[in-house]
């Protein structure tokens, strides 16, 4: 098993500690790569302007990770855009408070402080994409303008890991996220580029975030049986995409919610309607497919669910405001 | 004719200066125009991160003269006009002069504090414009760029329109508009706001760098042809409540085939002409909406929109809420750089 402990003092050497721990190279203080028997992966640090750091990562481990994150006097946050696809077991917990996920994809943003002890256990060979980045209440308050008491954050913070499926991972983020790996390297706009989408994941989230927390704090409508039912549903409409999908009264069969409710619940959840959601999450599927150069525009329609390449084409562009061939002559 | 004439300076100290000149009083960073001069507001930020940014959103009633003198500062400023109304519009940027007599200009340019700046503007004239100031070590510390750097340097020297003025397109516009409707007690305007600024100073810097680089084929798009497709431009955007003029119509006017026209336009514009007078009154209806002085039914038949449902299903489409939802809640769309 490899222990990561992650603190805020130290975060200039926190790939060298890395490194030394899993006992993989470490050859300059800007990224690191994973080797057999340790994993196979990126795991990189951004120094941005504007004393914001970021981690990065992109890597599978072959061996059982914990990541642990101590309590201290000084508060800190971490925000946390975590993409897992957990094959076998992944336990979170926030003070001793646990969540354990099996056989899902576990992709969500969530905002961690260190008022809490907090542990990550992934087990081997579960695939992760993701974007910690470390933050002080200062640069909260001189940046965002926002304070953590008065906006919520704290009551946010305290729900440990309640917190954990309030925001999911969709087709926004996810376009940043994978834009940060795109950057081109030793291009001179290379910093200004990552740090835009940087402050940009964070202006998505925390907008959302205020805009949900006032909702859950004026309405009371969501008790945490119904997020954990909505988020089943969001999970049956993400799992794949080549069958047509389930209607809505079919999917509020399965979890016993009337409808309606389930069609409010969703939207305040996930911030679109079920279809518009499932209709984003396809594209973005659809882009991965199409960026990994291993299929033809064809074959991706297809394999998100068109029948017709053409009405795929379409509802590309209108996505992303570009054409499928465009994205990939632009990429190449 | 009101002259202002004053020595470069960051732009806290140059907007206080104006204020004098204009004896208005300043509050919340605002100062609005005296009557005799014209109308609307002009406002100096600065954000989180060290920039400067003044925005502006006037009409002058009186011709206007401004001219700036050199300093050794070591600053830039970056500049994005929206100018509409233009009777006589001059430009002379250390002897790289710009005249404008068509209806329109939208375009942004980077000058340094080495550079003299003076332009006039006749009475009538209306101008949207958001100036970033930030200075040398910024631009190091930033962007990683120092002011040696071959390219900067290049740019700061050449003297051709076509290549110092950046044609503002719909992103432009976009990221312009956002900062223009934030209002300071939106939870996120901090945020909002600076990430715009960033946006813009971003996408200004990788088309300087791609033209200067030469990797782009700029080349194909000669000074005059620009001149006319911006011509064009304005034309088509000129009045969004009427159906735009048809593209056989356009082409005579630019004085090329359609296959060309609608070619170069897509080029410098990124968007087909139908596409670009679409997405512009869109983005008239939101910046109206935004105002909170019209009716979604008003600004529906000011964009020329027979039926409302049309409407709101066009402005769904473009910004994925609906017109009604705007007005309860302020919404911004995340910007999408290509």
């Amino acid at each position: 098993m490899i222990v990561i402990e992650i603190n805020h003092i130290d975060n200039k050497n926190l790939l060298k500690r890395m490194a030394a721990v899993m006992g993989v190279p470490y050859k300059n203080e800007d990224y690191i790569t994973l080797i057999s028997p340790v994993g196979t992966g990126i795991i990189k640090l951004l120094h941005l302007a504007d004393d914001l750091q970021v981690l990065v990562a992109d890597a599978t481990f072959y061996q059982h990770v914990l990541a642990k994150r101590d309590y201290s006097e000084k508060r800190y946050y971490i925000l946390h855009f975590d993409d897992l696809y957990i094959q076998h077991s992944a336990t979170f917990s926030v003070d001793g408070e646990k969540l354990h996920k099996t056989n899902t994809r576990h992709s969500v943003a969530r905002l961690t402080s260190n008022v809490f002890f907090n542990t990550e256990e992934i087990a081997a060979n579960t695939p992760f994409k993701t974007i910690k980045i470390f933050f002080s209440e200062a640069w909260l308050k001189k940046y965002l303008g926002l304070d953590a008491a008065e906006n919520g954050l704290e009551k946010y913070v305290s729900l440990k890991t309640a917190s954990f499926d309030i925001e999911k991972l969709d087709a926004d983020y996810l376009r940043l996220m994978d834009e940060l790996w795109h950057a081109e390297k030793g291009d001179t706009l290379q910093n200004i580029f990552l740090q835009n989408r940087v402050t940009l994941l964070m202006e998505l989230f925390f907008t959302r975030l205020t805009q949900k927390l006032q909702h859950l704090h004026l309405h009371h409508t969501l008790n945490e049986s119904d997020v954990e039912r909505v988020a089943e549903v969001e999970k049956i409409i993400t799992a794949g995409y080549s069958s047509t999908p389930l209607t809505i009264d079919e999917l509020a069969c399965k979890i016993n919610m009337s409808s309606t409710r389930l069609k409010t619940n969703f939207k305040l959840l996930y911030g679109d309607s079920i279809y518009a959601y499932y209709q984003k999450m396809r594209l973005q599927k659809a882009r991965e497919l199409l960026l990994s150069g291993r299929y033809t525009i064809n074959k991706v329609a297809h394999a998100v669910g068109y029948a017709s390449t053409s009405n795929f084409i379409l509802a590309f562009k209108k996505q992303f405001n570009q054409l499928p061939g465009q994205m990939l002559r632009q990429k190449t | 004719m009101f002259r202002f004439h004053y020595k470069y300076t960051d732009h806290l100290k140059y907007f206080a200066e104006l204020a004098g000149m204009l004896q208005v009083p300043v509050h919340n960073n605002t100062f609005f125009l005296p009557p005799h001069i014209g109308t609307g507001y002009v406002r100096v930020t600065e954000l989180a991160n060290g920039l400067q940014v003044l925005i502006n959103e006037v009409t002058i009633n009186e011709d206007v003269h401004f001219i700036r003198d050199v300093s050794a500062q070591n600053s830039y400023t970056l500049r994005f006009d929206e100018i509409t109304g233009i009777d006589n519009l001059t430009l002379d940027m250390g002897g790289n002069i710009l005249k404008e007599s068509r209806l329109a200009y939208s375009g942004a340019f980077l000058t340094n504090s080495l550079c003299e700046l003076a332009y006039t503007a006749s009475a009538g004239t209306q101008d949207r414009c958001v100036n970033i100031y930030f200075t040398e070590p910024w631009l190091e510390k930033n962007f990683g760029i120092k002011s040696t750097d071959e390219i900067l340097s290049k740019y700061l020297s050449l003297k051709t329109a076509v290549f110092n003025f950046e044609v503002l397109n719909l992103e432009y516009r976009q990221l312009m508009e956002d900062i223009f409707v934030i209002k300071s007690e939106y939870p996120m305007q901090k945020v909002i706001q600076q990430n715009r600024v960033m946006l813009l100073l971003e996408k200004f810097f990788k088309s300087l760098y791609k033209k200067i680089d030469g990797s782009a084929k700029t080349n194909v798009t000669a000074e005059d042809t620009l001149k006319r497709i911006m011509q064009i431009e304005s034309l088509l955007v000129k009045d969004l409540s009427q159906s735009p003029p048809t593209i056989p119509l356009l082409a005579r006017k630019a004085m090329m085939s359609e296959t060309k026209l609608k070619n170069v336009f897509k080029e410098v514009y990124g968007y087909n002409i139908y596409e670009y007078y679409q997405k512009n009154r869109m983005l008239k209806a939101r910046q109206l909406l935004l105002s909170h002085r019209y009716s979604i039914k008003e600004i529906g038949l000011m964009l020329g929109f027979q039926n409302l449902s049309n409407f709101s299903i066009a402005y769904k489409k473009e910004f994925n809420i609906l017109p009604s939802d705007v007005q309860t809640g302020v919404s911004f769309v995340l910007p999408q750089i290509n």
